[in-house]
């Protein structure tokens, strides 16, 4: 054991010196968990995409531009003012979901009492039915949230009907009918709200809000909780496979700087040597799965559903690779070779397997195709302990696979090394 | 210490060692001389087990076949290539090297220090080895094969490309572990080496030990005889003329010595100013044996 490890701490010496292969197991796989992940989900980690949508600015009155600054301070909505025209434009374009043309809005909180009804076009495309149903639920909140909060409050509210029975008592355009059954119904109400059990400081608000409350039940998720999620496992998928590439080379590299025949002078096998180079980019590769998931987890938002099956995740997932890089090495006679034998065996199995189109997206002809590439199980198997909840038995099928692969790589490479020894 | 009998390896059509025998004795320096792909570097690496012999066999004496690793354990060896690692300090590749030796704790630091010491590369311990020039590469090579302190020193070609300074260090590292009393297989295609570190030498071609004795014996047997050199003072005579060949004022002929020499010039009344006479070298013996055709192997 002490011999493998000095081989193995060699390796790992020389891997922390050398800075291409550092970059190419770790800042590569890192920008591409940061670029992919940001350009799927389309924003930060635990942020939603809030409907943009814009509001007509050509004769906006004060009413609407307080009605546009109400729907603005919801999360669920961005609000900006411009031009008619410019406002079409972009929800053609698709840079809004929808414009809003205010023509009328409530200057007064009773105001609708009064027959000053808001009038609002929308300007949306007519297949986003979801969103338009979204938007003016939306819209009727901002609407009815100044009447809603005066309601809360009777004192004022007592004062806002006075003043409105004046205003109609005077108004010569509401009709006697109309006066005689308003001001009814203000008396009723200014006299209800002044009664001790509801005007009191005891009273609470008025039942104008459903009373609603919260019952905490965890859904069985059917999909990463975010895009990081996705692009973190294939991510590590490709950090492996630098730690696999870059191994294979420096196995090569072993044989054509004559270190290998002072390797083999030594008092052990070639298979302690060759156990020890394998050792050496397992370790590596737990490093590199240990880094990227801890970056994902402090910066992306990512979440481990399991960390004791991420661990076993990435000791298979190693494995395996550590075993293929065995083979890899033996492909070739100069470092360019085998470099480029490698990368492009290795870039065929991450196309196949999922580290370049994420698994969830692909069609199931090749998701059956990549069965023959250990990147699809490696990736299956990372995703299984981050985010799609796999039991230990659900572990052990690309779990299982990524061995037994790894074995027969590691037990070709090793004949096909010891023959060209 | 060492024996190699019958010793035969092919790859594919290349019969690259054939029936080689060799017999190596303790504390002995031996040269292993000859051209280009004669056969030497395969029979260093048999003779370290690395790689299997068809036919024949390596014995370290007292300790079996170097095919198993125990045996190994007292073999040392310094290939032609650089085998060392430049991202490493020096004390991190031999401490690397020694471990595979199986030192450790106190014997491994002393062992380190000794070999820094011995190839003079202390001050430059902590630095990495990317930064070295070719002769102290050379002298970490030569380092990393002895800090473990075995019986047996397998060189292959050490001063291949270094300085003649390094060279000379490296011609002094040698002596000493030869005057430590260990057992030295040292392969170049510099003469002058095997002739001053050597107390035998082999000379190998097309797998084969063409001959093999002590420097002085292989000299005799095989370097033929001096070559006499006499600048003329006055026109030649014709019994100057039978002696040699005369060119440019200078008289050629051969001779078995100084002295030889001497009497003949005396005999044949030759007035001359001065007189050279090459005796046969090692070099003499190689191109003998060996043929003075360009190979290309």
């Amino acid at each position: 054991m002490n011999t493998l490890w000095t081989l193995a701490r060699k390796d790992l010496l020389l891997l922390w010196r050398d800075r291409v292969s550092l970059f190419w197991m770790l800042g590569m796989p890192l920008v591409f968990a940061a670029f992919f992940g940001s350009v799927f989900g389309g924003s930060g980690p635990g942020k939603s995409n809030p409907l943009r949508i814009a509001v007509i600015a050509d004769n906006l009155t004060e009413a609407g531009r307080n009605l546009a600054k109400k729907l603005d301070a919801s999360d669920a909505i961005e609000v900006e003012e411009m031009p008619r025209a410019l406002a079409t434009e972009a929800v053609r374009k698709g840079t809004k979901l929808a414009f809003l043309d205010i023509k009328q809005a409530p200057s007064d909180d009773f105001g609708m009492f009064a027959g000053q009804m808001p009038v609002i076009e929308i300007g949306i495309d007519p297949s986003r039915q979801a969103e338009k149903g979204l938007l003016k639920g939306l819209l009727n909140e901002a609407v009815f949230s100044g009447f809603r909060d005066l309601m809360t409050d009777p004192v004022k509210t007592r004062g806002q009907i006075q003043r409105l029975s004046e205003q109609i008592k005077k108004d010569p355009e509401v009709g006697a009918v109309q006066k005689i059954a308003l001001t009814t119904f203000f008396t009723a109400f200014d006299n209800f709200l002044g009664t001790p059990k509801v005007a009191g400081p005891d009273s609470g608000a008025p039942a104008m809000e459903p009373q609603i409350s919260e019952v905490a039940i965890t859904r069985q998720r059917e999909g990463p909780p975010n895009a990081y999620s996705i692009s973190f496992p294939q991510s590590i998928l490709w950090g492996i496979l630098g730690c696999s590439a870059g191994f294979a080379i420096t196995l090569v590299r072993e044989r054509t700087s004559g270190t290998l025949v002072r390797l083999l002078t030594a008092p052990i096998s070639h298979a302690t040597i060759l156990a020890g180079k394998a050792l050496a980019c397992l370790i590596s590769c737990c490093v590199v799965t240990a880094v990227l998931t801890s970056v994902g987890v402090l910066f992306f938002g990512v979440r481990i559903s399991s960390v004791p099956l991420l661990v076993l995740a990435t000791a298979c997932a190693g494995t395996c690779f550590a075993g293929l890089t065995m083979l890899l090495g033996s492909l070739g006679k100069t470092e360019q070779a085998v470099s480029g034998v490698a990368w492009g065996t290795l870039l065929m199995m991450a196309m196949l397997g999922g580290g370049m189109v994420p698994q969830i997206a692909m069609p199931a002809w090749m998701l059956q195709a990549g069965a023959v590439s250990p990147a699809r199980w490696a990736i299956g198997a990372l995703e299984g302990a981050i985010w799609r909840d796999f039991s230990l038995g659900e572990m052990m099928l690309p779990c299982g696979v990524l061995l037994a692969m790894g074995g027969a790589a590691f037990a070709v490479g090793a004949l096909r090394q010891h023959r060209q020894k | 210490m060492l024996t190699c009998r019958g010793l035969q390896k092919r790859f594919g059509d290349l019969l690259a060692v054939d029936g080689l025998d060799l017999a190596i004795a303790p504390g002995e320096t031996f040269g292993l001389l000859g051209p280009n792909g004669a056969g030497k570097s395969t029979t260093i690496r048999m003779a370290l087990g690395v790689i299997a012999p068809d036919a024949g066999s390596v014995e370290i004496t007292g300790r079996g076949a170097p095919t198993d690793p125990e045996v190994r354990r007292c073999l040392g060896y310094a290939p032609q290539e650089l085998a060392i690692y430049d991202e490493l300090t020096p004390i991190e590749n031999l401490r690397f090297f020694a471990e595979l030796q199986g030192l450790r704790g106190a014997r491994l630091k002393e062992r380190i220090d000794w070999a820094l010491e011995f190839v003079a590369l202390t001050d430059r311990r902590k630095d990495r080895v990317a930064g070295f020039s070719g002769g102290m590469k050379r002298r970490l090579n030569l380092a990393c094969a002895a800090v473990h302190d075995p019986d047996l020193l397998l060189l292959d070609e050490p001063t291949v490309g270094v300085d003649p300074q390094s060279r000379n260090h490296l011609f002094q590292t040698v002596e000493l572990l030869a005057k430590a009393g260990k057992t030295i297989v040292y392969t170049t295609h510099y003469m002058e080496e095997a002739q001053r570190l050597c107390s035998r030498v082999a000379i190998v071609d097309k797998g084969r030990v063409l001959a093999c004795d002590r420097t002085e014996a292989l000299i005799a047997a095989h370097g033929g005889r001096s070559v006499v050199e006499a600048e003329l003072d006055g026109a030649p005579d014709p019994a100057t003329n039978a002696l040699g060949t005369i060119r440019d004022g200078i008289l050629r002929f051969e001779a078995a010595d100084a002295g030889e020499a001497v009497t003949r010039l005396r005999d044949a009344k030759v007035n001359y100013r001065a007189l050279h006479v090459r005796r046969p070298d090692l070099e003499s013996v190689f191109l003998e044996l060996t043929g003075r055709r360009l190979r290309d192997a």
